[in-house]
């Protein structure tokens, strides 16, 4: 019998949100629990290249597949890893847990079954989805900074003994940040310059252009560097502005030092790193997605004051947003605001109840064939 | 609406109430305010003209509906409203731009007898004119016609002269072509004054108010106490100096209003109303009569509108009444619904405590429920658990029989001799000079990599793999879009690079749209996702040496060995083809796929 693992499953969603948290546990998991990574995300090829051992499957709808179909084909590939991997903890982090999934919890009821399922959920969104529930045997909610504006659907199953919160989670850890100098010779910037990351979404289903083209020329007016970080998944690029810097790199958290602020949208990974890291930010949240309510991230950032915010989306109001950022004294404001919340990375304590589940499974019968 | 002008001591109060015997005629004589003060500080600069304006408009009544009768009944007479007083002669501008529309009556007396009445009074005798009347006299320096010194020497009486001539003709001057009457012969203009005025006909009665009383002549009980004086004062008094400070004032006045005054004396204006009458009558008696006559009626009116009043009143406390019952009634209504809403609160109250007792109720039973099924479900796991457990054993024991291992020594050593003719024939091809052999020999960049399996790229029966699994578990499209009857090809390209990957993906795709009818599943180590994520491509992906790192120690050939048999058991490709992504041997490939193709039946169908 091997050392005890988990098996991490995420879904294809429109970023690198879910891989990214689930390398955050894998990698915090403490000897000798490994784990493995079963991906629907086409940045299946970047988590392997940090080595960690990484399985991938086209996502639902690729190709013409018939759903149904693709279940079934999920369904099989599934249960291979589990008979190759043999993993005692199987951890989904998605919004939804498909019938193919479903199947197989069924079917493989000695495994222990996690869901690793973000808060903030638009209010009257996914209801339905939180019955499936009952298929797993813990629930794991990575922390939100902005709990207090959460009107979602997951508010209402807090408190259960098989629900467990924890602290925000962010990938990196402090220790793996670069010094300014360092981070700003990787990108190829000037420490001395007033830097100021822009990043407003993935791109594959939100048009960034016409918000991120004027928020950069604007920046580049008022003689800022401007980076702006390229993902690797990105089916087309957005059309950049003249002037401003591309970089395609991850994980970028290591390089924030080299910023003096960023504009961001409020997906989970990339509004709690910033906080995190305490990098003056402005908010431009994506209203657009289907689940995750970034716009309440973007409010409880504003009223908290660890952060501006624009909702609107006119010209006039980013245009505010961004002279407001270049001001030190605002961006000493709110880098100060930041640093006053908790420290703390949810993704540790989340690899140690990760560990204990593990390892409780480990010492169980073995489900051997 | 009108205004008797004049100096006073000029039967300003006789005219008011003479017009006011006719019925639709209200006119006041010096009403409040009097407007003493104002017409002073109008006259030195130090009320603005439109400040008295605004105070005239004010407290002036106009023209309307008699007292007592409805304003909105057309029927009813509109009261003609007049004011005679000596103060407003002094204000005329002001008055008549604050009532344009009002008519002007020019009331005049003969000189002599008003500087002797005045004087009788007092007037600009500063030991006796001491009242607000008299500190607020006009000056002959204030209106700017002497010095203070001149001023200082005038006696009383020739300020009187002054006064008199110079008041009037400043009323001749600012009146609004004023209507002169002499008092003297009031009583032969008033029907003529009274139709001038609009007033209804009216058979007035000529009495003279204010008149002066003696101990020879004494004063009757209605008249004015004030108006008793110790001796009469006329011009029968006067000194020739005298005589001659009024010829010098008021000579040229006189001459126009009063035409031979100097040859009659005063009292010779009036009219012999009693002359020829064949009753003799005592004057004084029937003077008091029309005195109190006059009286009479104005106290009747003024009676008139008191009762008007105090019907208003009643009408007033009636109305305040019916608003108090209404109050009342209100009052108790809210009263009533605020006992309703009390009790429908108490009830909604109980209400709300028994469903949420009811709530609690259903909550416990759903907790129950949940621990029920929980309990059910791990039970039910538990037991298939087992059941998986009995089936594995059974597999394994499959697997362990001698029948099973017969049967795939068997199938192994046939499957070795198709290997071997296969392998012969490559090495036939190779010997060939033709180039349209696949370069299976081409050095992978990675030399410790065994080399990649090599395919069939002839026709070819339906793969081995594919027999343990009863159908396909998927069904590709073609680049139509198509699952119906498409033959499937899993081609396998390994190790490419971006370009070749993406070289391959197209160059096929430019076949399958040419020649149709079949479809393709991607098995690479290649990292290059976007090549087939940009038209929506069906691929697989095995890791590559370089990244699996998988338990165990199991060599890279075996990890994919295993894992294409399990692609192999999901799709059940019908043809499994080796693609060369490089320039050299992608052509022999593409060749060989393509006359795979084309080798097809018509009417075969995939599956």
């Amino acid at each position: 019998m091997g050392s005890p693992r988990i098996l991490f499953l995420t879904t294809n969603g429109a970023g690198l949100g879910h891989l990214t948290r689930s390398v955050a546990i894998g990698r915090r998991l403490p000897d000798p629990v490994d784990y493995v990574v079963f991906t629907l995300s086409q940045a299946a090829p970047i988590i392997a290249d940090l080595g960690v051992v990484t399985e991938f499957m086209y996502s639902h709808g690729f190709g013409g597949i018939p759903v149904a179909q693709w279940h079934d084909l999920y369904r099989h590939r599934l249960h291979a890893l589990l008979d190759r991997y043999e993993p005692t903890v199987v951890s989904f982090d998605g919004t939804y847990p498909y019938r193919g999934l479903v199947n197989v919890i069924d079917e493989r009821p000695d495994l222990t079954w996690v869901w690793c399922r973000r808060a903030m959920w638009k209010p009257g969104v996914g209801e339905r989805n939180l019955e499936l529930a009952e298929h797993f045997a813990h629930v794991m909610e990575p922390g939100e900074f902005a709990r207090e504006f959460d009107r979602g659907a997951t508010t209402q199953h807090r408190g259960a003994d098989h629900v467990h919160g924890v602290a925000p989670v962010v990938q990196a850890r402090r220790d793996e940040l670069l010094d300014r100098t360092q981070a700003c010779r990787r990108l190829g910037i000037d420490p001395d310059g007033t830097n100021v990351l822009v990043q407003l979404g993935a791109g594959n289903n939100i048009d960034t252009e016409t918000t991120g083209g004027f928020v950069i020329r604007r920046l580049l007016d008022r003689g800022a560097t401007v980076v702006v970080p390229v993902s690797p998944i990105m089916v087309t690029h957005p059309r950049i502005p003249d002037g401003a810097h591309t970089v395609s790199v991850y994980p970028l958290a290591p390089l924030l030092p080299a910023f003096d602020a960023s504009v961001a949208a409020t997906g989970y990974n990339t509004f709690h790193e910033l906080v995190h890291f305490a990098v003056p930010s402005l908010f431009v949240p994506v209203t657009t997605k289907e689940v995750d309510d970034q716009l309440a991230r973007a409010r409880w950032a504003d009223t908290a004051g660890v952060g501006l915010a624009v909702e609107d989306e006119d010209q006039a109001s980013l245009a505010r947003g961004v002279d407001e950022l270049l001001d030190p004294h605002v961006r000493a404001r709110l880098a100060a605001a930041c640093r006053a919340l908790d420290p703390s990375n949810g993704a540790d304590e989340m690899a140690r109840l990760y560990a204990d589940i593990a390892r409780s499974g480990h010492d169980r019968e073995p489900a051997s064939h | 609406m009108f205004f008797v002008l004049n100096v006073g001591r000029s039967g300003s109060r006789t005219i008011a109430q003479v017009l006011s015997q006719a019925p639709n005629c209200r006119c006041e004589h010096e009403p409040e305010p009097q407007l003493v003060e104002e017409a002073h500080a109008y006259r030195t600069g130090d009320l603005a003209q439109e400040d008295l304006v605004e105070l005239l408009r004010s407290s002036r009544p106009v023209d309307g509906p008699a007292e007592g009768a409805d304003a909105d009944d057309d029927a009813a007479s509109t009261e003609v409203r007049g004011e005679s007083a000596n103060r407003l002669s002094f204000v005329i501008p002001a008055l008549r731009e604050a009532f344009p529309n009002a008519q002007h009556v020019w009331l005049v007396r003969d000189g002599r007898a008003m500087v002797s009445s005045a004087l009788q009074r007092g007037w600009y005798d500063p030991d006796r004119d001491a009242m607000s009347y008299g500190r607020h006299r006009p000056t002959a320096v204030q209106l700017g016609d002497v010095d203070e010194a001149t001023w200082a020497s005038w006696e009383p009486f020739e300020r009187l002269c002054w006064y008199w001539a110079r008041l009037n003709r400043q009323i001749r001057e600012d009146a609004d072509d004023p209507r002169l009457v002499r008092v003297e012969q009031l009583d032969q203009e008033v029907d003529a004054l009274a139709t001038w005025l609009g007033l209804e006909p009216t058979s007035f009665v000529v009495t003279r108010a204010n008149r002066r009383y003696t101990d020879d002549e004494p004063r009757p009980p209605h008249a004015r106490r004030s108006n008793h004086v110790d001796q009469l004062f006329t011009v029968d008094d006067w000194t020739s100096d005298q005589h001659e400070t009024f010829r010098q004032h008021c000579g040229d006045l006189m001459d126009d209003l009063y035409p031979g005054w100097a040859e009659r004396p005063p009292d010779s204006w009036a009219s012999s109303t009693a002359a020829g009458s064949e009753e003799v009558i005592d004057q004084h008696l029937l003077a008091g009569v029309h005195e109190q006559l006059a009286e009479l009626r104005f106290f009747q009116q003024e009676m008139m509108a008191l009762r008007q009043e105090r019907q208003d009143l009643r009408t007033q406390v009636q109305g305040l009444e019916d608003r108090l019952d209404a109050c009342i009634q209100e009052r108790d209504d809210h009263h009533d619904a605020r006992q309703r809403l009390t009790d429908a609160r108490q009830r909604l109250t109980a209400e709300l405590a028994e469903l949420r007792d009811r709530a609690d109720d259903l909550q416990r039973q759903l907790a129950t429920a949940r621990e029920e099924r929980r309990t059910q479900v791990t039970t039910l796991k538990t037991e298939a658990a087992a059941q998986l457990r009995r089936e594995r054993a059974r597999r394994t024991e499959i697997l362990q029989s001698r029948t099973y291992r017969t049967a795939l020594g068997l199938k192994r050593i046939s499957s070795r001799v198709r290997s071997t003719s296969r392998r012969a024939a490559l090495a036939f091809d190779r010997a060939l000079p033709d180039a349209t052999a696949p370069d299976s020999t081409r050095a992978s960049r990675d030399t410790s990599r065994p080399a990649a399996p090599a395919a069939d790229h002839a026709l070819a029966p339906v793969s081995p793999w594919a027999e343990h699994v009863a159908a396909r578990l998927v069904t590709v499209p073609d680049i139509d879009g198509s699952v119906d009857g498409a033959v499937l090809y899993a081609l396998m390209v390994w190790d490419p690079t971006p370009d070749d990957l993406a070289s391959v993906v197209q160059e096929v795709r430019t076949l399958q749209r040419g020649l149709g009818g079949f479809a393709v599943v991607y098995i690479t180590d290649s990292e290059a996702f976007h090549v087939f994520r940009t038209d929506g491509i069906v691929f697989e992906h095995i890791p590559p040496a370089r990244h699996r790192q998988g338990p165990g120690d199991e060599d890279w050939a075996s990890f994919r060995d295993r894992r294409l048999a399990l692609l192999m058991e999901a799709y059940r490709p019908n043809h499994v083809m080796l693609m060369s992504p490089g320039a050299e041997g992608r052509a022999g490939s593409l060749a060989a796929l393509e006359a795979s193709v084309r080798a097809l039946p018509v009417d075969r169908q995939g599956g």
